[in-house]
């Protein structure tokens, strides 16, 4: 399977929807008042602009863009460019941006070619380098670096010279938006030589389209991208009275657990008896 | 024939927990330590990377990083009276493999034990008097106390850097932390992990009972950490796969990520893997061991003389390594003479599910193996055990690990077995259901016992394990009781309906409980009742330490590993600083 | 700057509904039999109990496929043709008795073994006491007969009932809910349908938002051209767009 091949499905599925639903907005949000500026770096669809660093962040998750911007305006990450115009804004606009360009579908460059040093990079991706401790990137920013929403950025497709000074921040702890520490702590282990490896990598990648996410408060409705219609009622629960099956019961246990393995139970037992 | 091969200082059996920390503390003192693992090399990069180490079917259900029942399995009696069979597939207990042992799968549950554990014996006579401990226990005093092993608690929590949070600084009640615990001498290294919204839910209930509340110390990081070695470890990330998995995130503490690589850096170290141990073979006066016979993958056989041997292998095969190589008496339940194999103890566990509303979403898969908040007001002898009639303890708590389908998929009692309606009910309850453990203490009994099966032999001719083990009617009082209180924090906790009961006999190797097998290589201060003394150093062949879980001689209400681990120091500390100036018995 | 009502402002690009649209993804919602089930291990009048047994064990309804749609039996065809049907992990040596509950599996048996013997031994049964066999039988007969089978009730001969509706169950179960690279799970259909999000999990950042459901569609196994192990490279995580 190519690179190129994974984040397609995902866009020609959203926008299919969009286009095709009866009662479906427009497939192009309207342009808030706030993004003039943006897109004077970041590009009309949230493309990003190489030549001036700026990254593509068309259908970056939500949560990660609000962050970013928040970030830039307390100075937990620097930027000459965006702190300035994040101080401007209150965190209600920030999260109209943000919700804004995560549902974006911005271009994807199919010109973008692999570097030279790609192939570390893609070591580094996908399985680390236990000489140094490195994990793999994949371990968050998801599969083919597509990313994992709503915390994890896609990295894949993302401009080269953005990703290595994205690194390189990190490294030198000028970016320090992490609240787990973990990246500041892998980038601290990587080599001038990974850093360009891993940008040459990822940069010719494919990035994914707008992805639904959702933290709900209250009763679960029908998740975001359900293939079902409908979530149970509150009466769905089996019928009272009748013991529960022996399964995982015979020692008087719960049919399954959820601590230490299925301790409480579970129905991957071996067949018991004769 | 055996190709015999150079003499060495030492030879750990088993490269796991005990083989990685005896090793690097040997070869730090100057000596020439072989490693022999039987299973295969493994580590962090590329072994345990994401996604394939979250692989629900793979690991957890087939058990991947398991011991092969088809090479090595134990055979299994409720009683004496019955024909032990063998496991032919691990359900009950699941013994690990290969490089890093146990230490790998394990959760990151690190506990102390209790001073109260270590002299259940004396405690028990003193307190509640002799008539007390019925026929069906044997309990018996370890030999050491928590306040000699305190130091060696602590150097290893400071390997792991377990986040938690102290209850007793030197004697100072610390709020938030176990008010019942020993004194330790400094905080946790890394401070308590993330409580998930379950386990707030049980500290509120536990809290508003007039319980004592406090997180589970964790071995899975709360925050990055190097440890004395220089092993930087990373913050957990609650991904939902850890017990039955390898941490991609050097976020579980296991040899890998503690100390392996320091140990394999060193040249007077050389590791050994796939290589399966045969014995230990003594001298002609059986008093001192000589080598190691063991085979390679390719089915050659090595004989490696070494002057120290150091069996550090799973609880169950350290027991079975003494019977095949004759060190020590094997224990006869007729007589009640014998020591290998005595006193061989599991854990009582049961469980407690809390059904909520819709409203309610606990998100199971958002948890780490270690992770949320236990209260100890039932923990060893914390509580007042007159009345009751049974001694031991459990700690309850709200502590999912994981939220993997195969596994978890709560239904209310009541629930049909499968069909449209299980079906609803699976929907229904996954992400509105919490789940208390009640992890209890198991005491050894004259009945419960290993020795080697007259039947059945192993992949390499061998003669299997027997266990004969069923729960002491002590140990079913115990269970009985304290899941009671369960239920009541349970019922607290805001749920629509409660469910759960106590750990009932017979006891099945069909359902998963745990994997904390212990004892038959206890240790003690009496040459008849225990087989190692109190520096885990065999009575019989001076030259010969035992180190594991098998040293317990009962199991105590919270989790081996920590107490595994402080042994491991506490004996290597005795080697370095007296056995290698002067061998021969310490005690 | 113009400060943005949040709730006006999605309200008119249109992006709550998409959102909230989204869980039309036409691929999520592709029906599973397209077109005819092969086997590699399964006969066809063993798959034809299979399949029946299966849609039983765990209907279709509108919360959610069920086995049969899920592909359960392929998942249990290509599990009991490889080496699980082999009897990978098991200790097979003798001698052979029955034993007690708690000791477990004590069978001869591989699973593939164990499936074939009952599943003869069923037809048998069904040809003599109905005249036909299980796929043929109305829903309120196969859910009967399958009841019979979990309480020990029916004659399999060498193989107990019980110990072949334990085994049956457990492996519906195990592709009903494990990854889609073996072959079950379709389209991970079973995992939306509970709020399960697969493979790629961090959740620190999210575990402390409590009592807020996480929904996401969920992420296989094999969702990258590069995973390091991958059981079956031919098998898709999910139904591939139409027109790649």
């Amino acid at each position: 399977m190519s690179l190129k091949s994974i984040g397609l499905p995902i866009i020609l599925g959203l926008l299919s929807l969009a286009a095709g639903a009866a009662d479906a907005p427009p497939p192009r949000p309207a342009v808030p008042g706030g993004v003039a500026p943006c897109e004077s770096c970041h590009g009309a669809k949230g493309e990003g602009k190489p030549a001036v660093g700026a990254p593509r962040i068309a259908a970056q998750p939500e949560a990660y863009l609000a962050r970013q911007m928040a970030a830039f305006a307390d100075g937990s990450r620097k930027s000459p460019v965006m702190t300035p115009i994040a101080k401007q804004l209150d965190d209600e606009s920030r999260a109209d941006l943000a919700a804004y360009y995560a549902a974006l579908a911005a271009p994807i460059n199919a010109a973008a070619k692999p570097g030279p040093s790609a192939e570390r990079g893609r070591q580094l991706a996908i399985r680390g380098d236990w000489s140094r401790e490195i994990q793999a990137c994949a371990n968050c920013h998801g599969p083919d670096g597509i990313g994992e929403p709503p915390t994890y950025p896609y990295v894949a497709g993302q401009h080269a010279n953005y990703l290595a000074a994205a690194l390189q921040a990190w490294r030198d702890g000028s970016r320090n938006t992490d609240p787990s520490g973990q990246m500041p702590a892998i980038a601290k282990r990587l080599s001038d030589e990974d850093i360009d490896a891993l940008a040459a990598y990822f940069s010719a990648g494919t990035p994914p389209g707008p992805r639904a996410f959702r933290m709900v408060r209250g009763p679960a409705k029908a998740p975001p991208v359900a293939s079902t219609p409908t979530r149970p009622g509150v009466g769905a629960a089996g019928r009272p009275g009748t013991p529960s099956g022996q399964v995982g019961t015979e020692q008087g246990e719960p049919t399954t657990g959820g601590s230490q393995g299925p301790g409480g139970g579970g129905a991957t037992t071996e067949p018991t008896g004769r | 024939m055996a190709t015999r091969l150079p003499e060495v200082d030492a030879v750990t059996l088993g490269v796991g927990l005990v083989g990685t920390m005896l090793g690097r503390e040997l070869t730090r003192a100057g000596l020439k330590v072989v490693g022999l693992e039987r299973g295969d090399p493994r580590f962090t990069v590329p072994d345990f990377q994401a996604p394939q180490i979250h692989d629900e079917l793979r690991y957890s259900v087939r058990k991947a990083l398991m011991q092969d029942n088809a090479r090595e399995t134990v055979t299994f009696r409720n009683s004496g009276k019955e024909m032990a069979l063998p496991i032919r597939r691990w359900e009950g207990f699941l013994p690990g493999t290969g490089l890093g042992g146990a230490a790998v799968h394990w959760n990151g549950q690190t506990y102390r034990f209790q001073d109260s554990d270590f002299r259940l014996k004396t405690r028990t006579v003193e307190r509640y008097g002799r008539k007390f401990i019925t026929p069906d226990i044997s309990p018996q005093d370890w030999g050491v106390t928590a306040a000699e092993l305190e130091s060696y608690y602590d150097r290893f929590e400071y390997l792991l850097g377990t986040s938690g949070k102290a209850g007793n600084l030197k004697g100072s009640k610390i709020p938030g932390g176990n008010p019942f615990e020993d004194a330790r001498s400094r905080e946790y290294p890394t401070p308590p992990m993330k409580e998930p919204y379950g386990s707030a839910m049980f500290r509120k209930a536990a809290a508003s009972l007039g319980y004592h509340p406090y997180p589970q110390p964790s071995s899975n990081l709360s925050q990055p950490y190097t440890n004395p070695e220089g092993m930087k470890l990373s913050t957990c990330m609650f991904c939902g796969y850890c017990e039955r998995y390898g941490c991609e995130h050097y976020a579980k503490a296991s040899p890998q990520t503690v100390l392996l690589p320091v140990l394999l850096n060193d040249p007077n170290f050389i590791l050994r893997t796939n290589c399966q141990v045969l014995r230990i073979n003594l001298d002609r006066q059986r008093k001192r061991a000589t080598s190691v016979t063991y085979v390679d993958a390719a089915g050659r056989e090595f004989e490696q003389p070494a002057r120290l041997i150091i069996v550090g292998m799973f609880a169950l095969n350290n027991v079975r390594m003494l019977l095949l190589s004759g060190i020590g008496r094997p224990y006869d339940p007729a007589t009640g003479k014998g020591v290998v194999g005595r006193n061989y103890a599991y854990q009582t566990t049961s469980a407690v599910q809390v059904f909520y509303d819709q409203n309610v979403n606990i998100n199971p898969f958002m948890r780490s193996g270690a992770n949320g908040t236990v209260i100890a007001d039932f923990v060893s002898d914390n509580f007042d055990h007159g009345p009751h009639g049974f001694i031991g303890g459990a700690y309850i708590g709200e502590i999912m690990s994981h939220g993997r389908p195969i596994e978890f998929h709560p239904t209310p009692p009541g629930t049909p077995k499968w069909g449209a309606a299980w079906k609803q009910a699976v929907v229904r309850h996954y992400n509105h259901t919490a789940s208390l453990s009640i992890h209890g203490s198991s005491i050894a009994s004259p009945r419960n016992y290993l020795d080697l099966d007259p039947t059945y032999k192993d992949a390499w001719g061998l003669p299997l394990l027997r266990m004969t083990f069923d729960f002491p009617e002590n140990d079913l009082k115990m269970s009985a009781f304290i899941t009671q209180k369960a239920l009541e924090i349970g019922k607290a906790m805001g749920g629509k309906q409660v469910a759960g009961g106590p750990r009932k006999g017979p006891y099945t190797i069909t359902q998963y409980q745990t994997t904390h097998n212990t004892g038959g290589t206890v240790m003690g201060t009496d040459p008849a009742t225990s087989v190692v003394n109190r520096y885990l150093q065999s009575w019989d062949v001076p030259n010969v330490f035992v180190i594991g879980a098998s040293n317990f001689p009962q199991n105590a209400s919270y989790n081996p590993t920590d107490t595994v681990g402080a042994l491991a120091y506490w004996a290597a500390d005795a080697i370095v600083k007296r056995y290698l100036k002067s061998p021969g018995a310490l005690a | 700057m113009a400060k943005l009502s949040r709730r006006g402002f999605l309200q008119a690009t249109g992006l709550a509904a998409l959102a909230r649209g989204a869980n039309a993804s036409a691929e999520m919602a592709r029906p599973a039999a397209d077109k005819p089930r092969s086997y590699g291990f399964f006969n066809p009048q063993e798959a034809a109990f299979i399949e029946a047994a299966v849609a039983r064990l765990i209907p279709a309804d509108n919360l959610g496929p069920g086995a049969l749609e899920a592909d359960v039996p392929g998942f249990i065809d290509k599990q009991l043709g490889g080496a699980w049907g082999a009897g990978e992990r098991l200790y097979r040596s003798g001698p052979w008795h029955a034993g007690t509950p708690s000791q477990g599996y004590q069978l001869p048996f591989t699973p593939a073994e164990l499936f074939r013997n009952a599943l003869r031994a069923i037809d048998a049964d069904l040809a003599k006491s109905k005249g036909h066999g299980f796929a043929n039988l109305p829903p309120a007969e196969q859910d009967a007969y399958l009841t019979a089978l979990e309480k020990g009730e029916r004659d399999l001969g060498s193989v107990p009932a019980k110990v072949f509706f334990e085994t049956l169950w457990e492996m519906t179960l195990e592709g009903y809910f494990s990854d889609p690279v073996y072959g079950g799970n379709k389209n991970m259909a079973a995992w939306e349908m509970i709020g399960f999000p697969g493979a790629y999990a961090n959740f620190y950042e999210l575990v402390d938002r409590h009592g807020e459901a996480f929904q996401r569609r969920p992420v296989s196994l094999g969702e990258t051209g590069t995973m390091q192990i991958h059981p079956d490279p031919n098998i898709p995580a999910y139904a591939p767009a139409k027109g790649r």
